[in-house]
């Protein structure tokens, strides 16, 4: 298989949350759409419940509550938004931007591999290992896979973050606690892989 | 030293606002950076509940000043 060198998918994923910060001003996180798209489903959310303010509004806000926490004595002099903070609270995305972002995904993964010009629909992973794990059953690959996919969700809620969440935004924002998560699943996947090569 | 920082400060929203404004930095000092298992945010989020955006550290809610003062 051909892969980017890896100074190419670095500058790819560096774009990632530069642009979605610069452009959103949100994190990027995978599973925390795919939470947000879940609790839309299970209780949609009205714009009573969470009103849209414009940054001057969200500081505003935020210094009145932190100066009914702690008292006034905790804020500083000026009054103004912060000009280093160009952070607005927005909205909530509606269930439907979560839907794009999903078909996005999967519509990016299917051009990708329809460019590679050899791709076949498959019930398990395109690997050497899986096939000799679980063979090209078109009931245990797709158990396996929504087995995996269960532990990372668990994985996921646990840690607050996904590959996408910690590995690129939290990362990038030098959190000691999503460098942690990060060294964590990569590091447990390496391990986890060398091992079974080694096994099997 | 072990790590006091809250697990949720790369994914949370409410995180950078606080981060990057002086005067909001004592929720950092208090919650994000120590006591986070009392966050009230953190609380919904690994019971596996919907995070209201307005929701405070303290389990207060921010009061939107435009409603008030359009009246």
């Amino acid at each position: 298989m051909h892969y980017l060198a890896f100074w190419q998918s670095a500058l790819v994923l560096a774009a990632v949350p530069l642009v979605q910060w610069l452009w959103l001003r949100r994190s990027f996180g995978v599973s925390g759409r795919y939470t947000a798209l879940v609790d839309e489903l299970r209780s949609p959310r009205s714009a009573e419940d969470e009103p849209e303010m414009n940054e001057a509004e969200l500081i505003a806000a935020m210094r009145a509550a932190t100066a009914e926490a702690f008292g006034e004595s905790v804020l500083e002099a000026p009054a103004a938004p912060d000009p280093a903070a160009p952070v607005v609270l927005r909205a909530a995305d509606p269930a439907y931007m979560h839907w794009l972002f999903f078909g996005g995904i999967a519509a990016g993964g299917l051009v990708s591999a329809l460019a590679r010009g050899n791709w076949t629909p498959t019930f398990g992973l395109h690997s050497e290992l899986f096939a000799r794990m679980f063979g090209a059953s078109p009931v245990l690959g797709p158990l396996v896979l929504v087995g995996g996919g269960v532990l990372v969700g668990f994985g996921t809620r646990m840690a607050g973050g996904c590959t996408s969440g910690h590995g690129l935004c939290g990362v990038s924002q030098f959190q000691r606690g999503s460098l942690l998560a990060t060294l964590a699943f990569f590091g447990t996947g390496v391990v986890t892989s060398f091992a079974l090569r080694g096994l099997l | 030293m072990a790590s006091q920082d809250c697990p949720h400060m790369g994914t949370c929203p409410m995180y950078p606002v606080i981060k990057l404004s002086g005067s909001l930095k004592v929720w950092q000092t208090r919650y994000c950076q120590a006591a986070y298992a009392e966050c009230a945010r953190h609380k919904l989020s690994v019971a596996g509940q919907r995070v209201p955006q307005t929701l405070m550290p303290n389990g207060a809610y921010l009061k939107l000043a435009r409603a008030s003062s359009a009246e």
